[in-house]
Order: structure tokens, then C-alpha cells, then sequence
């Protein structure tokens, strides 16, 4: 991918607008629950280990994505993207990446090294993209202080990211992760932004 | 030696079969005037070594970076000599700063020496000229024996035919398609591509961005389409066909004002943005999340509580956020998650950046869309 900037909305061809949410995290933090219990159409990929000769160097691994869709009107659509969760996340990362809106970063509550093994794909996506995201805490009723504390610091997070306790089985605890991205990005609007 | 002619008369097969029976050593250039191109294969005692359907193009590197298995340095130092070093090519110099893996980059050689004899073989007038030892600037260790790769492009011609029909041309567009009969399995290729698909891009722009030849991906293309992944757009594809369907039931519809909606806990972040906001019920600040009955799991660390000072922080990967932050790791930012850089930090562009285009109408919208699921 060239080294250019990505624009965030797509104009269809037909006239409505597409725009794009990231869903990224370690290997089982639940992204594809998460994208599964909101979204509309749920795609899941898993890749067969191929024997052909020539593809065998490049199919080593399984590499999948989870796809997902929200039609929020007539002419705009949400899409959300989970990332594989494998070591080579980069590659695809870039490609999913392209134009998002902002990207939620899961981890499993119930397994501290979840939050360690987000570290790497936290700074993969800080270098790739300039938008907002929020942390989603899976498998958590809520966050006590010390605990949070302690992810903030392991993630190295600012105060303004959310971090937020999270279900991914659960509607409605999907919804207000998908909020609080919003409302952060939102939050980066300038005053000049705004529409008259 | 020099050896040339028009393929009018000797075909791509014939004169590749003549360069295998004389075990000979060099580059097959093929050029045509329309559409213009240069292509070149590269033969070692009779086998093929490495080749391009088009040799304006890194074709090799391409498919390479595409692969995702180079970093970004190795690949800066590597065009850097390459562009001191004529003669060398970019593949070349990646593997002599063992910047990517040997295996891989010979099965990708072949792969795409594959696709270009294919993509030669395609076609119908030009002009070849073999040149005796000229030498492959990309020349990986990588070879196949020529008859399999003639044997192969062949096979490929003879499926060609149906693949167009599905795939008709390289400025074919192709869209996701919006209802599946089943659980989609996909190779990882493949997933590439949908990855790439967005209802725009070309089948030219697809293979472009993959790096790979224009076999395997309307191969793959094809393939997707057939079991009802993908659509090539048209007046019929299930995006159009379901916006037309419902822009019969808009018209009996009375489509609320966005503004109008209510969005409890948006003023706090709109509060700047302008009056609007001030019509907001008043809510909880901010986002919440539902409270419940039960709570489900508590986070392990609940223990921190009685030694609230957090363990070490395992940063390998973040510089420790009390160097400078420039020094410490300038690719690490995001528009909210990270301190703001030193006021002489320069302004750093990131690959992805928002859009411009982005705004308030169009926040309130998803907003109140994901609200209101």
C-alpha cells in the first residue's frame, strides 16, 4: 500500500455513503462474537491450510476476518471489520484500516495477557492510522480502578480513551462500545466542523 | 547472439520451446505498441529464472510487499540501493540484507515468473528479442523448468475463456454481496481480495494492489462470484436492486430530521459545536453501558485493589513515556490515544488519517442509527 493518506467515507457508486469501524484485539478476545452479535450479515472467514506447493509458503497460518454490516439509512452504512488476531495482522490491518472511521481494540477480560498481547497490535494501528479508538474490556461486568489503572498503563493510554467494560454476546453492551467510538470521534470534531 | 522476430510469425510457445532445447542463457524481451507494453523472461540454461509482463513495474516486489512479509525500512534501504545500483532489483537487495525470508521469496519468484509467461502468452502481435546472458536483476535462486511453465500458461488459456465471461474485462468492478446462501469459506488469498473490494476498484486496480497476475486474481474473483461472495456491479447487483427496492417503500416513508433525534449523552461532546446540542434531554454524560442484574465475570486483577501500585508495565514494543516522545517512538500516535506531541514535534502524517469529509451530520446519523438498532 502506498504510503498515502486513505479517505474515511466511500461514495458508492450508487449514491450512498460507506463508512468503516475496525475491530481489532489478540487472538480470542471475542471479535468475532462482538461483530457477530451487532451486525446484520455476519461473514466469517477461516482459511484452509493449503497443500499446494506454491501456496503452501504463504498459507502456513490461518488468517481470517470477520465482516460485518449496520445500515444505519438509506444512504449510509456502517461496516465493521475484525481483524484476524494472528502475529501478521499488520498486512491485513493495512488493508482493513483503509478509511476507517476509528477502530475498537478488544481484550478479554478474564485473561490479563490478552491486555499484553494487545500491546503490539495497539502500536501497529497507532502507526498506521490517526483516528480514534476505544478499548473494550470482554467478559468484564465492570472495571474496578486498580484494574483499569493497571490496563491504562500496560496499553500506555491517554486519559480521553475510553475504556469500556464490555459483553460481546450482548447487544446492547455492543451498542454503547459502538458508541463511545462515535462519541470519540466526535470528540476530535473542531467547532468549525460542524455544519451550519 | 541475438535472436528476434515478431510473434505474428513465432509464438511465445515456440520460441520458448527453442531457447529450452538449446539450454541457452538470457532475457526474452517481448515489447508491442498497443496496447504498449515490455515484457521480459529470463531463462538459465533453459529454465525460467524470473520474468515480468511488465518491466516499468517492481512485478516482483510488489507481490512481495503485498504478501506483507517486508518492513517498511528494509524496504526504504532497498530502493535507496537499488537506485545506486543499476542492474540490481529490489528483491535482489532485500535478500542480500536478509530483510525477508529466502523460501518465500523463490515460491513468489516462480508464482510470478508463472503469471508473466501466462500474461505473454495472452498476447496476439509484438515484437520478441532474446539477448544471450543478459543477466535478471531479480535473479532469487529461483527457477522452473520452462515446459512446465509453457505447459501451465496453456492451461491457463483454456481456462481463460469462462473466467472472462464471468470477469469480462481488466475495468471490470465487483461488490461484496449483500445476502450469502451459507457460511462463506475462503482462502487467505481470497480474503485479500474481498479485503480490496469496495464497489470502485477495478479488476485492473485489484491486481495492481495485490501484486499478483491477472490470472490468479480473476481466478480467485471468479471463483467468489461464483459462490455468490462477490457481484460485478451492475443495474442488477444486490446493492442497487435493494437500495431501488427500498427507495419504493422511502417514498411512502417520512424520513425524520436527523437533528431532531434524540441522542441522550451527545451534548457533552457537541457542547462545542453549536447550539444544537442545547436541545438534548438531559441524560447521563457520555457514553453507558447497560447495567445488569448480575454481573458477569470480574476482572482477574480485582487483587490490585489491596496493592493498587500497577505491576511493571510490559512495554517491548512502546518506548517508556518518559523520553521524549519523538525520539521515543514517532509513529506511535493517535488523535486520542496518545499525549499530545512537544510543540516542536513536527506534524506527522499517518498512513490513515481521517477524512475531511467527515462531520457532525454525518456522526449524528450513525449515532442515532446504532442507537436506535
Amino acid at each position: 500500500m502506498p504510503p498515502s493518506t486513505a479517505r474515511l467515507t466511500g461514495r458508492r457508486q450508487s449514491g450512498s455513503t460507506a463508512v468503516k469501524i475496525v475491530v481489532t484485539g489478540p487472538l480470542a478476545a471475542g471479535k468475532t462474537t462482538l461483530i457477530r452479535t451487532i451486525s446484520e450479515i455476519t461473514v466469517l472467514s477461516t482459511e484452509h491450510n493449503l497443500t499446494d506447493e506454491t501456496r503452501s509458503v504463504k498459507a502456513q497460518t490461518t488468517v481470517g476476518m470477520d465482516f460485518g454490516r449496520i445500515t444505519i439509512d438509506r444512504e449510509l452504512v456502517l461496516f465493521l471489520f475484525g481483524t484476524s488476531g494472528q502475529d501478521r495482522f499488520d498486512f491485513m490491518g493495512e488493508i482493513l484500516g483503509e478509511g476507517m472511521l476509528g477502530y475498537v481494540l478488544l481484550v478479554d477480560g478474564t485473561q490479563e495477557e490478552t491486555v499484553s498481547a494487545a500491546v503490539p497490535v495497539l502500536a501497529a494501528f497507532r502507526r498506521m492510522a490517526s483516528v480514534p479508538f476505544v478499548v473494550a474490556v470482554n467478559r468484564a461486568g465492570h472495571l474496578d480502578p486498580a484494574a483499569e489503572a493497571w490496563l491504562r498503563e500496560t496499553l500506555d493510554l491517554a486519559p480521553e480513551v475510553p475504556v469500556i467494560p464490555c459483553d460481546a454476546t450482548e447487544r446492547s453492551s455492543v451498542k454503547a462500545v459502538l458508541l463511545a467510538l462515535l462519541y470519540a470521534v466526535a470528540g476530535t470534531l473542531e467547532p468549525a466542523e460542524a455544519p451550519a | 547472439m541475438r535472436l528476434d522476430g515478431t510473434l505474428d510469425a513465432f509464438s511465445l510457445p515456440d520460441i520458448l520451446h527453442l531457447l529450452t532445447y538449446t539450454k541457452k542463457t538470457g532475457a526474452l524481451h517481448l515489447r508491442r505498441e498497443s496496447p504498449a507494453g515490455h515484457g521480459v523472461v529470463f531463462v538459465t540454461d533453459g529454465a525460467v529464472t524470473g520474468g515480468s509482463a511488465e518491466v516499468s513495474r517492481q512485478g516482483l516486489a510488489r507481490r512481495l510487499v503485498a504478501v506483507g512479509d517486508v518492513g517498511e525500512e528494509a524496504l526504504a534501504a532497498a530502493v535507496r540501493r537499488v537506485a545506486a545500483e543499476p542492474g540490481l532489483g529490489v528483491t535482489r537487495a532485500l535478500l542480500d540484507a536478509a530483510a525477508v525470508d529466502p523460501d518465500v521469496v523463490e515460491a513468489l519468484a516462480v508464482e510470478h515468473a508463472t503469471d508473466a509467461v501466462f500474461e505473454l502468452m495472452r498476447w496476439a502481435d509484438g515484437e520478441y528479442s532474446f539477448f544471450v546472458d543478459e543477466a535478471n536483476p531479480e535473479d532469487v535462486g529461483a527457477s522452473r523448468p520452462l515446459d512446465d511453465i509453457v505447459a501451465e500458461g496453456r492451461g491457463r488459456l483454456g481456462a481463460w475463456a469462462p473466467l472472462a465471461e464471468v470477469i469480462p474485462s481488466s475495468q471490470t468492478v465487483l461488490t461484496v454481496a449483500l445476502n450469502l446462501t451459507g457460511e462463506p469459506v475462503l482462502t487467505r488469498d481470497e480474503w485479500a481480495l474481498l479485503a480490496l473490494v469496495d464497489g470502485r476498484r477495478t479488476v485492473r486496480d485489484l491486481v495492481s494492489l495485490t501484486g499478483r497476475g491477472d490470472y490468479p486474481v480473476v481466478c480467485a474473483l471468479a471463483g467468489m462470484v461464483g459462490r455468490g461472495l462477490l457481484e460485478v456491479t451492475g443495474d442488477d447487483d444486490g446493492v442497487r436492486a435493494l437500495e431501488r427496492r427500498q427507495g419504493m417503500l422511502a417514498a411512502l416513508e417520512i424520513a425524520p430530521t436527523v437533528a431532531e433525534i434524540p441522542v441522550p449523552g451527545l451534548h457533552r461532546h457537541f457542547a462545542a459545536l453549536g447550539s444544537a446540542g442545547a436541545n438534548r434531554p438531559a441524560g447521563p454524560v457520555g457514553p453507558t453501558v447497560p447495567a445488569r442484574a448480575e454481573p458477569l465475570r470480574i476482572w482477574r486483577t480485582l487483587a490490585f485493589a489491596e496493592n493498587p501500585q500497577p505491576p511493571a508495565r510490559p512495554r517491548p514494543w512502546l518506548a517508556a513515556s518518559s523520553a521524549p516522545a519523538p525520539a521515543a517512538d514517532p509513529d506511535a500516535d493517535n488523535a486520542a490515544g496518545r499525549d499530545a506531541q512537544p510543540a516542536t514535534a513536527p506534524p506527522r502524517r499517518s498512513l490513515i488519517e481521517r477524512d475531511p469529509a467527515l462531520n457532525r451530520s454525518l456522526l449524528l446519523r450513525l449515532i442515532a442509527g446504532v442507537q436506535g438498532m
